[in-house]
């Protein structure tokens, strides 16, 4: 005797029996009306004679003795009168006289394809022609190629799974022992037998179909989930939250295409890895419903914009990682104020999809760019929210620098897009340390940055990598020691010292690490005094450069090389920092470079002749140091390297730093 | 009790297939009855039963788009070949192009409006007397043209162009021939040609063997003789027409092969 719950699982078997023989049934009908041959004769033809043969038996017609009464009646008249027109009388006007007066003529000619068949037929095969199957066979047409993309095997398939996915809905306790996961399997199966699988035609509309329904019925039973994890909770939350926020039309969409994003996967590792104990409970709350805000406030903007859609997707698990980082470092500010993080997400996404160069943009720069408007936004809560609604566009001008350097044809001819990214990266770490820099001017990553690059790009040195990573970072050092730069023009400055260097390394005068070393001290030296070298135009710090270069290149015994003339270098533009304002003093602008190439040519000429003597290499920069000092301050009257007071002057400085 | 069970049910689970094969047995049927006369059961000749049963079986399964959609063609094909014009275009009307799944039905389709001119006018010996139904007939044979651009189906391409050479046919005899002959001789030239160029060399030597007799060969397949017999016909009602007006077409090399 049955149980009853036998009996039960019994009928719930012969029910989905039932549901999958008419399932199949209809697949099969389908599959019978489209693929059925259909029997089609041809139409009858009917010709009329030709024109020259209707005049001709007309006018026999006419001709003929006439009876009494007279057959033709007043048509004779009608006749005589087309038949007298010759070749202008009127085809039909004459075949409706022969097709009423000569009605065996009028139809005489015919075409029955059909009856001509048939006839072929009896006498080819006479006992087909008795058989009338076949004989409606006979007129078959072919249904022809099919256009379903997949085939009718692949139908029934799916409607096998369908069934079974919708007896697994209701029957999840047969097959799933963790209650725990029976109701997550079950949502999921749920929504899997929704969906009509049978109308699928396609491998990427079932794949999608699929991922749909696998992913709302997650969210459908997240509860039951109970995962260990808050953070992970707190994205689910925020997709379910944002989900019932959307018209039922597009919310599918609208989920599915975020989780295909490429983001994805990397913000659930993250949060994952997240240790929630740095935030408290309802600091997770506000990061949740920022994830909801900013989901919500995008989904709008992407809507109906195939190409903004499609880096939303790639990026918002990015972007919400960024989030997330710049909450956990700046918790209490950021998040507590959680309109504005998300505020800041959405409009980063948003500019960032404006861009062509966007898709250029890696993981790590927008994190970098959150972040940096992120401490923009700790540091200045009050600026933060003008800087945003601004009608300058301070954050579509900050991320445009970046995507502009990241997309120039030059550099990207000379650079990886690794190489630039690296040193945006470290550029916007710096900034999120200082974020008063990109406060008064959101291009500055990319003048920075950028203006090295194109300078280094135009030169085509070897070296260009290391030389960049040597200028940027020297300015990333000298902006964080001195933030006031910003306001002398300073990236100019570097991009402009960068591009000398690297001629001189690329002709050989310098080697690259030398390069490296020079433009660490002088992006140093510059600032320490940024007011001298920007009021002489930059050719104050060449200028050096070219003195100190050009007088160790006509020595063929090398006398100033390697590290010596790195000190050299460095020693005269930190003597002309500390001194400068003596220096523009005493010496008049317009020629006062080229006064101070003169004086170190001198000086090294005084070296040359005097070293092993009075001045060893060693003591050699710091000499040099003390010749420019004295001629800042006016000293030295002679340039002259043979003038005896020069010659006097020189020793005793060389006496002095060899002490 | 369960296997037993279960069992029957499948067995007799298959309604709608059968129902679906029936009206397509009937439906054929049907089409074919007013041109050949079964001998013994006279059947269904207006195609009545056919046309119903498609509305029954369409209105017990209007969610399945593809199986309505195909029935309403075969509903439509019946109707236009039965000559009845308003009653072919209303249900040519109801089709759903998007849901055809077969390249027969989406060429019938495009061409419908001259599939049921052909059926309805082409047997009138006095169709197409005004300079407007002449025009008419003209963008039918262009709407076949460009139909049967997209078939791979060689059957399917010979149908459609069987009734394009014959729509060409009934237009160069409406036409003048005293007061346009070269209009007339032209298109009795493009309408023949283009029908013979659709079939193969092997199919034109039989022609040409066959002009006054139908020789069926153990390699023909029954549908085999039915194309090849339309073409013998209607070379010769195209060679007929052009004789009796004393013109001369330029025939193709295709065309020459038939002609003895």
């Amino acid at each position: 005797m049955l149980t009853t719950e036998a009996a039960g699982l019994a009928i719930q078997i012969a029910k989905g029996l039932i549901k999958l023989t008419r399932r199949v049934d209809l697949v099969l009908a389908e599959k019978e009306v489209v693929e059925a041959p259909m029997a089609l004769p041809a139409p009858n033809l009917g010709l009329m004679p030709g024109k020259r043969l209707m005049k001709t038996e007309l006018t026999k017609l006419v001709r003929a003795p006439k009876g009494d009464p007279d057959s033709l009646g007043s048509d004779r008249a009608l006749i005589e009168a087309e038949l007298a027109k010759g070749a202008g009388s009127d085809k039909n006007r004459l075949f409706s006289f022969v097709e009423q007066y000569l009605p065996a003529l009028a139809y005489q000619s015919q075409l029955d394809l059909n009856g001509s068949f048939v006839i072929a037929l009896k006498a080819a095969r006479p006992e087909w022609a008795t058989d009338p199957e076949l004989c409606v066979a006979a007129f078959y047409v072919s249904s022809g190629a099919k256009l379903h993309k997949k085939s009718y095997s692949w139908r029934i398939a799916l409607t096998v799974v369908d069934v079974l996915s919708e007896f697994g809905g209701e029957n999840t306790a047969l097959f799933i022992r963790d209650e725990r996961l029976q109701g997550v399997v079950g949502a999921v199966l749920k929504r899997f037998g929704d969906v009509d699988l049978q109308q699928i035609d396609s491998t990427s509309v079932l794949l999608q179909t699929v991922l749909r329904a696998t992913l709302n019925g997650v969210l459908d039973s997240k509860d039951k989930l109970r995962v260990n994890n808050e953070w992970l909770e707190a994205v689910f939350d925020a997709l379910a939250k944002a989900r019932e926020a959307m018209p039922e039309e597009d919310s599918d969409e609208f989920l599915l295409g975020l989780v295909q994003g490429e983001g994805y996967p990397a913000l659930l590792g993250a949060l994952l890895e997240s240790a929630a104990g740095h935030i408290n409970d309802d600091e997770l709350t506000n990061f949740r419903d920022v994830a909801a805000d900013f989901l919500n406030e995008v989904a709008g903007l992407v809507k109906g914009k195939a190409s903004i859609k499609g880096f939303f997707e790639d990026h918002w698990g990015d972007l919400v990682r960024a989030g997330l980082h710049a909450a956990e470092k700046n918790s209490v500010a950021l998040l507590g104020n959680k309109k504005l993080l998300g505020t800041i997400l959405a409009q980063v996404a948003g500019d960032l999809a404006k861009f062509p160069d966007n898709r250029l943009l890696s993981t790590d720069s927008l994190y970098g760019i959150v972040n940096s408007i992120a401490a923009v936004a700790v540091e200045n809560p009050e600026l933060i929210e003008e800087l945003l609604e601004s009608d300058e566009k301070w954050v579509a001008k900050l991320i445009g620098s970046v995507a502009g350097t990241v997309a120039d044809k030059d550099i990207r001819e000379v650079f990886t897009t690794e190489g630039v990214e690296t040193l945006f990266i470290d550029t916007f770490e710096t900034f999120s340390k200082h974020p008063e820099l990109i406060v008064g001017d959101s291009k500055l990553a990319g003048a920075l940055v950028g203006g090295v690059l194109k300078e280094l790009a135009a030169v085509k040195s070897f070296a260009a990598g290391d030389l960049a990573t040597a200028a940027v970072g020297g300015a990333l050092s000298g902006l964080s020691a001195n933030p006031g730069l910003i306001k002398f023009k300073y990236s100019e400055v570097v991009s402009s010292l960068a591009g000398k260097v690297a001629m001189l390394v690329k002709d050989h005068t310098l080697t690259g690490v030398q390069g490296q070393d020079i433009l660490r001290a002088a992006t140093a030296s510059l600032a320490e005094n940024p007011q001298l070298f920007l009021d002489l135009e930059l050719k104050l710090v060449e200028g050096v450069l070219t003195a100190v270069t050009s007088a160790s290149k006509g020595r063929p015994e090398g006398l100033i090389t390697g590290i010596t003339l790195i000190q050299v270098v460095n020693e005269v533009t930190h003597t002309l920092a500390r001194t400068g304002r003596a220096a523009m003093t005493n010496h008049p602008a317009a020629d006062f470079v080229n006064q101070l190439e003169q004086l170190i040519s001198a000086g090294l000429t005084r070296a040359d002749a005097e070293l092993g003597r009075r001045i060893g290499l060693s003591a050699l920069p710091g000499a040099m140091g003390e010749l420019v000092a004295a001629w800042a301050q006016g000293k030295v009257a002679q340039l002259d390297p043979d003038n005896e007071n020069f010659k006097k002057l020189f020793s005793e400085f060389a006496e002095k730093a060899a002490a | 009790m369960l296997l037993i069970f279960s069992s029957a049910l499948l067995s007799s689970g298959c309604v709608t297939t059968e129902q679906v094969e029936a009206i397509v047995a009937e439906s054929n049927s049907a089409m074919v009855e007013p041109y050949y006369q079964k001998p013994d059961d006279p059947g269904d000749t207006n195609g009545v039963g056919a046309v119903e049963k498609i509305d029954s079986l369409i209105a017990a399964h209007p969610d399945n788009k593809v199986l309505v959609n195909h029935l309403r063609v075969r509903q439509a094909m019946i109707l236009t070949i039965q000559g009845k014009e308003n009653l072919a275009n209303q249900r040519w009307g109801m089709v759903e192009a998007g849901e055809l799944k077969n390249e027969r039905e989406v060429a019938f389709y495009q061409s419908r409006e001259a599939l049921v001119f052909a059926y309805s006018k082409l047997e009138d010996h006095s169709a197409l007397a005004t300079n407007e139904q002449k025009a008419i007939a003209r963008a039918h044979r262009k709407t076949i043209e460009d139909a049967t651009g997209n078939v791979k189906t060689r059957d399917i391409v010979i149908y459609l162009q069987m009734i394009r050479a014959m729509t060409g046919l009934k237009l160069a005899n409406a036409m003048d021939e005293e007061q346009e002959p070269q209009a007339v001789t032209g298109l009795l030239a493009s309408s023949l040609n283009e029908f013979a160029a659709t079939f193969t060399n092997q199919d034109r030597e039989w022609v040409k063997d066959n002009l006054n007799k139908a020789n069926m060969t153990d390699e023909m397949t029954i549908q085999d003789l039915r194309q090849r017999v339309w073409l013998r016909d209607l070379a010769k009602a195209f060679w007929s027409e052009a004789d009796s007006k004393e013109l001369h077409p330029a025939w193709s090399p295709e065309v020459g092969v038939m002609m003895q």
